[in-house]
């Protein structure tokens, strides 16, 4: 049947001299243009080649790209060109492909991609890479529990609970300043554009400073490393990770609430704090919950994490031992697996919050 | 009581909503706009509380002319000036006496609205216009856990809250199945009444129009064509605001021949699926108790 | 069990829980360890706290109780209020006791407050901050704002170069999520696979989940790839870390657009007799394609913030740079016109790839021809928004 179908249409085809609206195939001139895109970086890739820098306005010298190969990155290119092309793919897209080459080949030879691969095997069978993965897998339980940290009197498991504490506090306080600032960034519930504006660009800047930097800047104002200052230091660089998370998601879900209620407000005579508190918060108040269960799992995270920069809580206490990693990988270890599993558990108390919650 | 005169609204975005309105609507008066989509029916309305701004000529309610320009003289005169929506445009996720409570808003200071502690007085004020509604039980339901009728009377208790000279409705009654949408707009042509608030309606429903209204606004393109006593708005008339004549069935439900059937302009979904006129929720009420 | 027991019953528990902690940090086992009494003092503060908002909330409740007595004898005698004879309908309803919301509530409060003790803080440091910060930010602004002196020159390009690194990593890093998310998310998506593959695929990839990239980092592929700058193995086991952890991630959220597709396309395939993976190919990749790389695009950045905090251990980029001991804030005075000018390059980098992201996230989703849909405000109410399809987290 099928057979005859096909017979009687191509038939039918060619006796009426129909011609078929075949598939665009791509304009030249773009992707000659392309093509030369790709000459361009090849050239790049060969000039930074071995090492020479890249003279980056006149601030300072800057090698921004220092591939190896570059022949082999060029015969990609264009390979990956040849491909878009006989698939008839749009300029557009190729040019997407292209990047996506040219990025990748640059990050690729700027972490020495190759070269550490290829020397995995050689780690995996001597050395100590070999005793060090061992000791992670083995961990010494007693450690966690019995002994303090060193040089003091606080037992290590009670660095859980400083780590534990930080994330709570940092995430109340975070998360109540991110709510504020999220009514103040939306231009559905802020005082006027321009203020809306400004606290967006405010809100990237904090967001584009990494929770390590925070922490040790606070460090730096609060004026020293000592512990209990870390603590603070930590709190206050987890306070402002959380702003930036919540206010940057939050005010997004006060741009997409239904407007009704609002206009219910406004008609009603109510003035901009009680229409945000009224019409506003409960609106959002499913998407405040779940993104401060969401921000109090990045915190025990981060809070770990943290410590490794000389403030409070276990991160601390991991990065002594991590620097004297020559007595002992079983110690590491124990951290490394507690972590795992307070982060577990933290992850199934907030999936059951959720649930009952929302 | 509402005074346009040559009133013009130009949006932004160069669409002209109403041009040159003159218009005086007396207090205690029960007014329906009519007229086809996009005619401009909502956009008088939202001129009237400063929703939509107008651009050119003078709007005055009572003593006061509409400044869309200073927000605090507008938000004093939305405090006496109510409206009504077809969404409802409720709060889903507070309870229905909060709802209402949002109509005190401009009686109320703003830190207890901002920690939800209202005066007695106010709360006294709400269940006063919740049990005028009828609705007083559901006091502390959730707003979103109602039916579509219970909503618009939470809606209509929320402007009685306000204590209003004038209450403004959007199509109140698009979004509800017909005989419920009878019940709703009786309701609120008793209150009127009773109080004396002035009403604007804006309908798309010829027949309840001509049975609740005193007074029928028909508008196209921006424009007042017809202005006069429910009366004088015979068939005729109302094919030229329409600028189409009216279907037999159109007539014969404008005459109030066709309850149950009711032919429904813009079906919505409320519409379609309850189409099958169900024990309406105020009997129900009475039942269950 | 009635309100009043629960409330009660929570009462005596906590002035039990709130005398056992003060006593308790008096008590000789906590002279050994400053956490324990800390936590004892917390438990104490916290558990005060409770009690006392259990006891305005018992009050509270005895409130409405009486309310509702008055309520209903106001109905039953018959009495009007505002003109009208109330039957039993117009009984208004009193208060609901939300028992467990507002336990919730004044648990937050007290979890607060000993956590607040629990951590140690000491808060009059804060007194002194703003004049550091004052000073110090003005060092900054000025290390940011002078024209570049040979020293300047080198703190500039070793932020660069250390920048342009963490986003190397975090590129190869999102490289590798994005090429195992694929078919990690189609394998566990409830609509695509079986159940037998679905479960030990969801947790695995909950599993991946729950390790945090530090231990990825510190565990696995600093001793595999090794530590230090880029050219020493540092960079690309921070990459992998970041990879691996990425996949966990990526794939549920490539999982959950995936159970989200609208099902017609793939009912007409099957019934056109298409295979399974014919049906991946054409009904179901098709569709969720372009929010796939929005998601992977989105992970990107967030992978280059990420990317700092393992160079903190040892694995590259701008981490490194700062962390102590060798970095920026290793040094002591700190140098702070060097750690302005890092910051600075930091957010303008971090920025413009955000920038550039989105930019590239909007266009994959909403096409080249999206322009802003003019809303004609007297239809404001008559249009639905439209559901916002969040790109999660």
């Amino acid at each position: 049947m099928s057979t005859a179908v096909s017979k009687r249409s191509v038939a039918a085809a060619s006796a009426q001299g129909q011609s078929r609206p075949r598939p665009p195939s791509p304009k030249v001139p773009p992707y000659l243009g392309l093509a030369f895109l790709a000459l361009v970086a090849f050239g790049l890739f060969c000039w930074t080649w071995e090492g020479d820098a890249v003279l980056f306005f006149p601030l300072g010298d800057v090698v921004l790209w220092a591939p190896r190969d570059p022949l082999i990155g060029l015969i990609i290119m264009v390979m990956a060109l040849l491909i878009c092309f006989k698939l008839r793919i749009s300029p557009m897209g190729a040019f997407g492909g292209l990047a996506l080459i040219a990025i990748t080949y640059w990050a690729g030879s700027n972490i020495h991609f190759i070269d550490r691969i290829a020397e995995v095997p050689g780690r995996l069978t001597g050395g100590n890479t070999r005793q060090q993965l061992l000791g992670y897998f083995n961990p010494d339980w007693s450690y966690l529990f019995l002994h303090n940290v060193a040089g003091t009197s606080r037992p290590i498991w009670g660095e859980w609970l400083i780590t534990l504490c930080m994330a709570v506090v940092a995430t109340i306080i975070g998360c109540f300043i991110g709510l504020l600032l999220a009514m103040l960034a939306s231009p559905v519930s802020s005082l006027n554009k321009g203020t809306s504006q400004t606290i967006k660009a405010i809100n990237s800047v904090v967001r584009s400073i990494p929770d390590v930097a925070w922490a040790l800047l606070f460090a730096a104002f609060i004026g020293g490393t000592a512990y209990g200052l870390g603590a603070l230091a930590a709190v206050l660089a987890l306070i402002m990770f959380n702003i930036g998370i919540v206010a940057k998601l939050l005010s997004e879900s006060i741009d997409a609430i239904q407007p009704g209620p609002l206009e219910a407000a406004d008609a009603a005579g109510a003035n901009l704090i009680q229409r945000d508190r009224v019409a506003v918060l409960p609106a959002v108040m499913p998407s405040f919950i779940s993104y401060s269960l969401y921000v109090f799992e990045l915190n025990i995270r981060a809070s770990a994490a943290l410590g490794v920069v000389g403030v409070a809580g276990i991160g601390g206490e991991l990065s002594r031992q991590i620097g004297r990693m020559s007595q002992g990988y079983e110690n590491v270890g124990a951290i490394l697996w507690a972590l795992v599993f307070v982060v577990l558990l933290v992850d199934l108390l907030s999936l059951w919050i959720r649930r009952k919650l929302l | 009581m509402i005074k346009f005169e040559n009133v013009d609204v130009v949006y932004p975005n160069g669409y002209k909503g109403l041009s040159d309105i003159s218009l005086e609507i007396n207090q205690g008066e029960f007014v329906a706009i009519i007229g086809l989509s996009g005619a401009g029916k909502s956009t008088l309305i939202r001129a009237v509380n400063g929703l939509v701004p107008y651009t050119n000529g003078t709007l005055t309610v009572g003593e006061t002319v509409v400044d869309p320009k200073n927000k605090s003289k507008l938000r004093k005169l939305r405090s006496k000036v109510g409206m009504i929506f077809q969404q409802f445009n409720n709060v889903g996720r507070i309870s229905v006496l909060n709802n209402v409570l949002i109509g005190r808003s401009a009686f109320t200071p703003t830190w207890r609205s901002l920690i939800g502690w209202y005066g007695s007085q106010d709360k006294e004020v709400a269940f006063q216009s919740l049990e005028r509604v009828g609705i007083v039980e559901k006091a502390y339901n959730r707003a979103a856990a109602l039916s579509g009728g219970q909503q618009q009377r939470v809606a209509i208790a929320r402007v009685l809250a306000q204590d209003p000279e004038v209450i403004l409705a959007d199509e109140p009654v698009a979004s509800l199945d017909p005989p419920t949408a009878r019940k709703v707009l009786g309701d609120l042509r008793t209150i009127q009444r009773d109080l004396g608030i002035t009403c604007v309606v804006n309908m798309h429903h010829l027949d309840l129009a001509r049975d609740y209204a005193d007074r029928i606004i028909g508008m196209r393109n921006g424009e007042v064509v017809f202005d006069g006593p429910t009366q004088e708005a015979t068939d005729s008339v109302i094919a030229e605001v329409y600028q189409r004549p009216l279907s037999a069935d159109e007539i014969r439900q404008a005459r109030g021949d066709g309850r149950l059937g009711e032919h429904i302009e813009n079906p919505t979904e409320a519409d379609l699926t309850q189409a099958v006129p169900a024990v309406e929720d105020g009997i129900e009420r009475k039942d269950t108790v | 069990m009635s309100h009043g027991y629960k409330v009660s019953a929570a009462l005596v528990g906590a002035l039990l829980l709130a005398s056992g902690g003060f006593l308790l940090t008096y008590a000789p086992a906590a002279e050994s360890s400053d956490v324990f009494s800390r936590m004892m003092w917390g438990l104490a503060i916290g558990a005060g706290a409770f009690s006392v908002a259990l006891t305005i909330y018992a009050l509270a409740y005895v409130g409405t109780r009486k309310q509702r007595t008055r309520e209903q004898q106001r109905v039953a005698s018959g009495q009007s209020r505002g003109g009208y004879t109330p039957d039993g309908l117009d009984m208004r309803p009193v208060k609901p006791v939300k028992f467990w919301y507002n336990m919730a509530l004044i648990m937050i409060g007290v979890l607060f407050v000993s956590s607040a003790a629990g951590t140690g803080m000491t808060l009059s440091a804060l007194l002194e901050m703003p004049a550091r910060v004052w000073d110090f930010g003005l060092q900054m602004v000025g290390g940011v704002a002078q024209v570049p002196d040979e020293e300047a020159r080198g703190n500039w390009s070793s932020a660069f170069d250390a920048m342009l690194e963490s986003v190397a990593i975090a590129w190869i890093g999102t490289i590798v999520g994005a090429l195992f998310s694929l078919p990690c998310g189609i394998l566990a998506a409830r609509n695509m696979t079986p159940l037998a593959t679905y479960i030990p695929m969801r947790f695995i990839l909950s599993v991946i989940r729950a390790v945090p990239e530090i231990v990825f980092a510190v565990a696995i592929f600093i001793p595999l790839l090794g530590v230090g700058p880029a050219d020493r193995g540092g960079a690309m086991a921070g990459a992998f870390a970041l990879g691996i952890s990425s996949i966990g991630t990526l794939s549920k959220l490539i999982s959950e657009s995936i159970e989200g597709v609208d099902q017609g396309p793939l009912e007409a395939s099957r019934a056109a007799g298409a295979s399974h993976i014919q049906v991946i190919r054409w009904a179901v990749l098709p569709q969720v394609l372009p929010e796939v790389i929005a998601i992977w695009l989105y992970r990107f950045e967030v992978n280059i913030r990420a990317s700092a905090i393992l160079g903190a251990l040892g694995a590259g980029g701008i981490g490194r740079l700062i962390s102590p001991p060798n970095g920026l804030f290793g040094q002591r005075p700190y140098d702070w016109e060097a750690i302005g000018i890092t910051l600075f390059v930091i957010i303008a980098i971090t920025m413009v790839v955000d920038q550039t992201s989105g930019f590239v996230r909007h266009r994959v989703i909403h096409g080249k021809t999206m322009r802003q849909k003019k809303r004609k405000p007297g239809d404001l109410a008559a249009d639905e928004p439209e559901p916002p399809r969040s790109v999660a987290v």
